[in-house]
């Protein structure tokens, strides 16, 4: 905006500060689909900056899968303006073979034990269902980033 | 589960089939040189039982020969339920197979999960944990360089214990998950489970504070700016009907006529009232003359009654002032009769009492004469008492006596003695000579012996003295003046000089005892209670005195008291008669009087307002009071028709005010609104400007956003919490699982090697820290090598003995367990062994084949299918 001088009209130019993308996206899960891929291939691949999304996860997938996908996330999620990954809706499978992973025996494995009960239960409520199963999820990734 | 039968084939250098066989229960040894392949064997055995077949990661890779090939291992196995072969083979065809008895029971997956149940996997237990060679912690070979670190290692009991140790309570990773797990949790929380200052959490949930009162405050607002609008259209709607200008003109046509209609009502009411005053003039007129007649009437009669009344007052009055007077004098007389009976009652009541005492003092006379002779009698008796007392104390009493009697009866004793002893004189007379010899003055006796102890002088009459001494012989001994001194000392005590005398005074002292005695029993009977007593009943008896002598008899008294008695009480009784008669006759009397002033009154009052009256007559006041009648009558006729025939001016008046009022409240409306518009116009105005709507719309929007935040971070510290409280659980569960039990099964072990030793444990890392022998402790980092590795196998020991508690035999597998060990050392370490081996199954694999030789234990057997035979 310029002034010329007093009681002048003042002169307006408009100039271009950016453009963002609104993008609401759905990533539906099977356990036995390749995570990172998938999530890989929801996202745009051009123009990241300039986009705000976010990626809601559903269906199902197992611990090391949603391991995988959150670490996928992580890796990709910083190109974007904006990155909001929800996996409220995404279930959780377990077997016996994730759980080994966290321990074969011991504590630790005591521990995922339990938290599975948890998952199971048909006496807790649905948060406190999501709560164990959760608490999984994440001892199991904890086990998984220090192995590496 | 026992191991009974080991074969491999493709395993690192057994690239042809190779078998062990004949492993018992208890202690198997293995005793092999160098580069024989224990190690292949172990790791074999570790594949078979914890790798699937469809793996192939570098533990299998590892497994395979230079010249490459399927890796096969078959176990043979003996558990509680029978017989089993489990075989395995990776790489190529991969394949897992479990048998009993040549019968296949499961394959694949199902053979692998048979595995993990048999090892009893999936209650958190500790199953691997024995499989473990010492030290090394990986299936693989490697490089001499990574054997060499790893013999290093083998020799490090800590490293070795802490294998165990991790595997029981997760050792590390644990540590290391919990510590993640409060890490994140730190970013959101305090340590209590609070939202963090500063923190993500504590920023989400102000957030939505502040966007909820910011949402509460633009929806008050935006609520307000609606209610205006309304009120705004409401109330400019109202003030265009008020200011309306046909309404106006015909709310003031209205008022004009309601105005007309009240006046012309009001004149009327004016001429009614006019008419009503006369009504009134001429009734009060008629009344007053009304009044009049009656008056007159009335005073009239009342004279009459009145002198009536004033004459028979009169009358009355005279009869009971008579009557009056007689009363006064009945009650005066009988006034008087009451005060002389009472004086003659008195009297004979003094009479009365005199003749009771004189009555009294006649009855006591016998009685004094008789205690007066009592008293005399009984001082006499007590004077002779006293006498006779005093003379009882005169003399010896009988003991006194009975000594003055023993002291004469002495005497008499001496005396006879010395007079035996003495020489004697004994003169016989001539005839006529008698008398002639004096001695000390007395005729000496004749014819008889005289004891002469002291001598004697004789005078003989005519002839001269004649002296004879008694010599000096000791005739007198002086016992008999003794004896008389003593007699008569104690005869002078008693006033005595002869016994006689002193006998007589004794018997005169019974005597006077005697008589107090009977002195005192006189008195006793006359007085018990002594004299004083006796006089004092004599003074209790009254006398009879001179002047009370002419009193009547005591019945003539009680008779003539009875008659005064009753003399007095019909005085009494007359006078009390007599004094009400009077109070009745005064009371009459006052009565008549105040009834005859009342009359005299009255009729003072009746011819009083005759007076006042004049002298009009009655025929006159009749005339009058028809005359006014008449007028009355035509004026009520007159007002009763103007009446009748006026209009209704209430309902005038009110016409009027409603006409008024209506005219009013419009014009207070109209002045009410206009302000109350231009206020809600401006803050409509304000209002609008502000974009309310707008932004409650926006922070609804903000709201939900900021909501959805929160909720997913109170799930994250949810998800962290339980985490933390899971974890903290399980490590303490395993703990008191497992660490405890092994502490237990140890400590004997321990002492097998070396009694009285005991292993103290660090609290958090629950891995031994130091070796206690004879009270000193050892940190476990200074021991030497053979002990450090002692007490790693020991320890190994402990958990397999505890696992066979809790009904889990799993054999134990020792590699090379014992390097640095000495041999005796090696003895007491196979004592633990065999010990253990009772109830578990051991194998021991070892390169030093002397040491061994001598240690006992079963010897396992090695055929290869390429060599026929093969013996350990």
């Amino acid at each position: 905006m310029t002034l010329e001088g007093p009681g002048a009209p003042p002169t307006v130019e408009e100039v271009e500060t950016g453009a963002f993308l609104w993008i609401n996206t759905e990533l539906p899960l099977l356990p036995n689909t390749d995570c990172a891929r998938a999530l890989e291939a929801v996202l745009p691949d051009e123009g990241r900056r300039d986009i705000l999304i976010r990626v809601r996860a559903t269906g199902w997938a197992s611990l090391q899968q949603q391991a995988d996908l959150r670490q996928a996330a992580a890796r990709l999620g910083p190109d974007f303006a904006h990155f909001d990954f929800d996996t409220n809706m995404l279930g959780t499978t377990y077997d016996d073979a994730d759980l080994d992973d966290i321990d074969k025996a011991g504590a630790l494995r005591l521990a995922a034990n339990r938290l599975k009960e948890g998952t199971e239960s048909e006496t807790l409520s649905a948060e406190e269902r999501a709560v164990s199963a959760g608490a999984l999820a994440r001892l199991y990734a904890y086990v998984k980033e220090a192995a590496e | 589960m026992r191991i009974r039968s080991i074969s491999l084939n493709n395993v690192r250098r057994f690239t042809s089939p190779v078998r062990l066989e004949g492993l018992s229960n208890g202690l198997n040894v293995l005793c092999k040189p160098n580069e024989f392949g224990k190690s292949t064997l172990f790791d074999a055995l570790q594949a078979v039982f914890f790798k699937a077949h469809s793996s192939s990661d570098k533990d299998i890779k590892a497994l395979r020969p230079h010249a490459g090939g399927a890796p096969e291992v078959t176990v043979e196995i003996e558990t509680d339920d029978g017989r089993f072969t489990i075989a395995k083979r990776w790489m190529s065809k991969p394949s897992a197979t479990i048998e009993k008895d040549g019968r296949l029971i499961a394959q694949a997956d199902e053979a692998e999960s048979w595995i993990s149940q048999l090892l009893g996997g999936g209650d958190g237990g500790p199953s691997g944990l024995l499989w473990v060679r010492q030290g090394l912690t990986a299936l693989t070979e490697g490089s001499k360089k990574e054997q060499k670190a790893a013999l290093e290692a083998r020799r490090d009991l800590l490293s070795s214990v802490t294998g165990e140790v991790e595997a029981m309570t997760g050792g590390r990773r644990m540590d290391m998950a919990l510590a993640r797990c409060r890490e994140e949790l730190l970013n959101f929380a305090t340590p209590k489970g609070r939202p963090k200052a500063g923190g993500p959490w504590k920023a989400a949930e102000e957030l939505v504070e502040a966007l909820l009162a910011e949402h509460k405050n633009l929806a008050t607002t935006a609520t307000n700016l609606r209610h205006d609008l309304k009120e705004r259209k409401r109330k400019r709607r109202e003030l265009t009907e008020l200011e309306d200008p046909e309404a106006a003109a015909s709310r003031k046509e209205r008022l004009k006529d309601a105005t007309a209609e009240l006046q012309a009502a009001e004149r009327h009411a004016e001429a009614v009232e006019s008419e009503s005053r006369k009504v009134d003039a001429a009734r009060l007129i008629v009344t007053n003359l009304k009044t009049r007649l009656t008056t007159l009437r009335d005073s009239t009669k009342e004279r009459t009654d009145a002198e009536e009344a004033v004459a028979n007052a009169s009358k009355e009055a005279t009869a009971a002032s008579l009557n009056l007077e007689s009363a006064e004098a009945t009650r005066a007389k009988a006034q008087l009769q009451l005060k002389e009976s009472q004086i003659a009652y008195k009297n004979a009541l003094d009479a009365l009492r005199a003749s009771q005492r004189r009555q009294a003092a006649l009855d006591g006379a016998e009685r004094r004469k008789e205690l007066i002779e009592r008293i005399k009698n009984a001082q006499t008796a007590r004077n002779n008492m006293e006498s006779a007392a005093a003379e009882a104390k005169r003399g010896p009493d009988s003991k006194s006596l009975r000594q003055l009697e023993d002291l004469a009866s002495d005497l008499t004793t001496a005396r006879a003695i010395r007079d035996g002893e003495a020489a004697q004189l004994i003169m016989a007379y001539d005839e006529g000579s008698e008398g002639k010899i004096k001695r000390n003055g007395e005729e000496l006796p004749g014819d008889r012996p005289l004891a002469i102890p002291n001598g004697a002088d004789l005078a003989i009459e005519g002839i001269g003295v004649l002296t004879v001494s008694a010599g000096t012989g000791g005739q007198d001994d002086g016992s008999v003046d003794k004896a008389e001194k003593a007699l008569f000392a104690a005869l002078e005590r008693h006033g005595c000089t002869t016994i006689e005398e002193a006998r007589n005074a004794a018997e005169a002292r019974d005597a006077a005892e005697h008589r107090r005695m009977e002195a005192k029993a006189s008195l006793d009977s006359l007085a018990p209670d002594g004299i004083e007593d006796l006089r004092a009943k004599l003074a209790a008896i009254p006398e009879l005195k001179e002047v009370e002598e002419d009193v009547p008899p005591l019945a003539d008294a009680e008779q003539l008291l009875a008659q005064a008695d009753d003399t007095r009480l019909k005085a009494e009784t007359s006078r009390t008669a007599a004094t009400d008669h009077l109070s009745d006759a005064r009371s009459t009397s006052s009565r008549i009087d105040a009834e005859l002033k009342a009359a005299q009154e009255r009729l003072s009052r009746a011819t009083a307002s005759l007076g006042r009256l004049g002298d009009t007559d009655e025929t006159a006041l009749n005339d009058e009071l028809r005359r006014a009648t008449t007028a009355l009558e035509a004026a009520e006729a007159l007002h009763s028709e103007k009446v009748r025939s006026s209009p209704d001016l209430a309902a005038a008046e009110a016409k009027l005010k409603r006409a008024q009022s209506v005219e009013e409240t419009a014009r207070a409306e109209i002045v009410r609104l206009k302000p109350e518009l231009a206020t809600l116009d401006e803050r409509i105005a304000r209002s609008a400007g502000d974009a309310v709507e707008e932004r409650l719309a926006e922070t609804d929007q903000k709201l939900e956003v900021a909501q959805a935040t929160l909720a997913r971070i109170e799930q994250e510290v949810a998800v962290l919490l339980r985490l933390e409280t899971v974890l903290e659980e399980a490590r303490s569960d395993a703990r008191e699982r497992y660490f405890e039990p092994v502490a237990i099964e140890l400590k004997p072990l321990l002492q097998l090697l070396w009694p009285d030793a005991e292993l103290s444990w660090g609290d958090k890392t629950l891995l031994p820290t130091a070796l206690i022998r004879n009270g000193q402790e050892e940190p476990i980092e200074i021991l030497s090598g053979g002990t450090k590795e002692q007490v790693a196998l020991l320890v190994r020991l402990a958990f397999a003995r505890m696992l066979a508690k809790h009904g889990h035999n799993a054999p134990v597998i020792l590699d090379d367990a014992l390097v640095f060990t000495d041999d005796d050392r090696i003895e007491l370490m196979f004592d633990a062994l065999h010990r253990q081996a009772d109830d578990l199954q051991i194998l021991v694999l070892s390169c030093r084949q002397r040491a061994f030789r001598n240690l006992g234990g079963n010897s396992v057997r090695v055929t290869t299918r390429s060599l026929s035979s093969n013996t350990a």
